[in-house]
């Protein structure tokens, strides 16, 4: 039996809830998974590791904990030794733990409207449950999305912790760059109060070298991706988003890429060998958003029955440019401000078609989350705008954490449609 | 015809949130004008933007598409207040509309920072605008201050006597309020005076003073169908707590005569006093202080005899979904009674949610 259906299956009842909040759980599971599964990569068994320590490490409460929503600038944990933790992570573990449904309802229960971000519903579920490690501070960003920041002021209110919300404006230019470099460094000053470590020189050195090294090999695995045939697909790409989300800053993140580098160049090298065979690739994917966490079907689908490789995934993208330690709160501002998802379409819509260049790819696909207003707001527009330029999208109805609100009979028929699409424009 | 249609005839700037300085367009020649959401839009979005947007936004843009606004629209200032705002700019873009479609940027924080960085962004738009129209210096934006300025003391004045003047005002401050943020300022004030030169001649102006007790509406623009609703209680008085309502209404603008006694100040310093005064104006659920919201609630309920609350919760709308777990929590602790309504700004929603209303009404009265 796999880990994984393992683990499901102790947790299921009363009993198994309150282990989840136990750090001997995570120390158990770390020693489990990375003994017994079967990783396809030595850097994806690295970084469950990095998870399941940052886990453990989040429920010991030795250490300050931080809670944190996607995209906030995770160098500042880093910077001031905290654990981060973020609740959509924990929403989408619990899809694939199958605890996803039990939340859910309970989320309705409190009256949080079923329109909502069903990552934000589980996790504002299990905040009401107390499943989560207790949070010392707070940190959200509302670049990418409302429902976050408004979350975490849920979160914050419940328990009386410090929040720090960045405002960050979808307008470019210098007056955005010090908006926001002013509230990162506001947020550093209190931070410096609250939890009595003054920032040196040396600790932003460090952890932005941590960070720049990490961003350096990142690139190179896109680099290496771009290889046709591509040495990794799309299920295995969308896992390393776990550190854009957590790693960021982090010593193990460098470590962790640069192993991944190596593993492709490898790969690479010896499918020009012929030695190893990397599998068919009738078509070459660009994945935007996620993937759903209540099941690997689509993925497999995609990838292994119908050769579709995706060969990039937009939340891999490294959009910012290196931090200068030099400027430390500029720096992190610059990199907020960079993501082409804020602000007018037409960003998101360069770097799809940058991608799809670079990549060589044939199509994009959208997993579009049903809560994420955000993400799938735009969709119409690129679909049009990418067709006019001959590139097939297909904008893909589904959820990512919600089982129930992803027909999966219904997606497998667009996902064929697609293929035929595909076969028809590269006849 | 709906009250927002009242506007003064001339050139105008089409506005949505509370947030968007009106005293900035004015000054430029124009005649702010707030796009309210129609009942009866025809037509529909489908091919631009997703039905998991907005209403708010699904539904003007459809509006706009066909023309339901008046024809003399010079262009649109979208204030970036919430992520379905972005998605509007990016349709209308899409749209190739024929008028002008300028993004402004709204801070979420309300400190010395974000009020800086409002000011530079209302520059920007005053110089933009300026181009499109007449410069906007300190002559022009003092102006237009002054007479925004007249008009929210006659709107206090009016509020004042609003349960004397269905006639003008059947939905109360929410009619008030289509009429001031659809009509330049000079028209309204105007009219105002008329108003109350009539209302206080045939009442000896002995009708002041409410304080009886009141049901609150909140939460997320509401469909024009659901004021109307909740106005027929005759026991209760409503007090909309809405940005089409009270929101609005209440946004206080500083004594520009006595802030600057001595010369010219220049076009920046007014900027920035505006910019203070709209981020100081009573909050809505986009503002990230929290406790600033959550203040003002447990204010009003201090403050006023509540009988109920009824929370208008906006399909796909983030910022009230949240909002009402908080309000939620208050009014629970209180024993105050409430009703979520949801819809999606439709008439459709309106027949279904009477029965549930009027049966909260009766609990209430």
């Amino acid at each position: 039996m796999q880990p994984q259906k393992i683990f499901r299956e102790k947790l299921k009842g009363t009993i198994g809830r309150k282990l989840l909040s136990s750090p001997q759980t995570y120390k158990l599971a770390r020693q489990v998974f990375l003994k017994r599964s079967n990783f396809n990569f030595d850097a994806k068994r690295k970084m469950t590791s990095l998870a399941l320590e940052q886990a453990a490490e989040a429920y010991q409460g030795k250490k300050p904990v931080a809670w944190t929503s996607a995209f906030f600038p995770g160098e500042l944990f880093n910077l001031f030794d905290l654990v981060p933790f973020a609740p959509e992570v924990a929403s989408a573990m619990a899809a694939s733990l199958e605890l996803a449904p039990e939340l859910l309802r309970y989320s309705e229960e409190m009256g949080l409207a079923t329109d909502s971000c069903s990552f934000h519903r589980c996790a504002a579920a299990g905040t009401s449950r107390e499943y989560f490690p207790l949070p010392d501070f707070l940190m959200a960003s509302s670049h990418l999305c409302d429902g976050a920041p408004r979350l975490f002021q849920y979160m914050a209110r419940k328990y009386s912790r410090p929040l720090y919300l960045l405002d960050v404006p979808v307008t470019k230019g210098e007056e955005a760059l010090q908006y926001v470099a002013c509230q990162l460094e506001d947020i550093a000053r209190d931070l410096e109060k609250k939890t009595g470590i003054t920032l040196h020189q040396d600790k932003i050195e460090e952890v932005f070298e941590n960070s720049n090294l990490a961003r350096q090999y990142q690139e190179e695995v896109n680099r290496l991706r771009q290889n046709v045939p591509s040495p990794m697909g799309g299920e295995e790409g969308l896992g390393y988003v776990y550190l854009s989300f957590l790693g960021e800053g982090h010593p193990q993140s460098p470590v962790i890429y640069k192993t991944l580098m190596e593993e492709l160049q490898e790969r690479v090298e010896k499918s020009k060998k012929g030695v190893e065979d990397p599998g068919k690739e009738n078509f070459r994917l660009i994945w935007m958003h996620l993937r759903p966490y209540h099941g690997s079907e689509l993925m497999s689908f995609v990838e292994q029955e119908l050769n579709m490789k995706v060969v990039m995934e937009e939340m891999n993208e490294v959009y910012w440019p290196p931090l200068d330690p030099g400027k430390p709160f500029t720096s992190l501002a610059r990199k907020v401000l960079s993501h082409f998802d804020l602000g007018p379409a037409e960003r998101r819509l360069q770097a799809i078609e940058k991608m799809v260049q670079e990549f060589k790819a044939h199509g994009v696909v959208h997993f579009s989350h049903w809560g994420c207003r955000q993400s799938v707001g735009s969709t119409l527009i690129l679909r049009k705008k990418l067709r006019e330029k001959g590139i097939p999208f297909l904008s893909l109805d589904g959820d990512c954490v919600d089982a129930s609100s992803f027909p999966w009979g219904q997606a497998r028929t667009r996902i064929e449609s697609f293929q035929e699409v595909l076969e028809q424009v590269h006849e | 015809m709906q009250e927002q249609f009242k506007g003064e005839k001339g050139k105008k700037v089409g506005w949505f949130c509370t947030y968007t300085p009106e005293e900035v367009i004015r000054a430029a020649g124009f005649v702010p004008y707030r796009l309210l959401p129609r009942e009866d839009s025809r037509g529909s979005t489908e091919d631009i933007l997703p039905p998991n947007i907005c209403p708010y936004v699904r539904k003007v843009l459809n509006e706009i598409k066909n023309g339901d606004y008046p024809g003399d629209l010079q262009g649109l200032v979208i204030a970036h207040s919430c992520n379905a705002m972005m998605h509007l700019y990016n349709a209308l873009r899409e749209e190739s509309v024929d008028f002008f479609v300028y993004l402004l940027e709204v801070p979420r924080k309300r400190d010395a920072g974000a009020c800086e960085f409002f000011a530079q962004e209302m520059a920007h738009l005053a110089d933009f605008l300026g181009e499109q129209g007449n410069p906007v210096n300190t002559k022009t934006l003092r102006e237009a201050l002054e007479q925004y300025q007249k008009r929210n003391r006659l709107i206090a004045e009016l509020q004042e006597f609003l349960p004397h003047l269905k006639e003008d005002y059947p939905l109360g401050v929410y009619s008030l309020a289509a009429e001031a943020s659809t009509s330049s300022p000079g028209e309204f004030s105007r009219k105002a005076c008329r108003t109350l030169e009539e209302i206080k001649k045939q009442h000896q102006g002995n009708l002041k003073g409410n304080g009886s007790p009141v049901f609150i509406l909140t939460g997320g623009i509401p469909p024009r169908g659901l004021v109307e609703i909740l106005s027929e209680n005759d026991n209760l008085e409503l007090y909309p707590e809405i940005c089409s309502g009270i929101r609005y209404l209440q946004k206080q603008l500083p004594d520009w005569s006595t802030s600057f006694t001595a010369g010219d100040p220049g076009r920046e310093p007014l900027l920035e006093k505006l910019a203070r005064s709209y981020l100081d104006k009573p909050p809505c659920p986009r503002l990230f202080d929290y406790n600033l919201r959550e203040k003002f609630y447990r204010r009003l309920l201090d403050e006023m005899e509540v009988k109920g609350v009824v929370y208008h919760d906006l399909l796909f709308c983030d910022l009230g979904h949240y909002d009402y777990l908080m309000l939620k929590d208050i009014l629970e602790a209180r024993e105050i009674p409430f009703l979520k309504v949801s819809t999606e700004l439709g008439q459709e929603d309106l027949g279904q949610l009477k029965t549930r209303v009027e049966a909260f009404m009766e609990i209430m009265s």
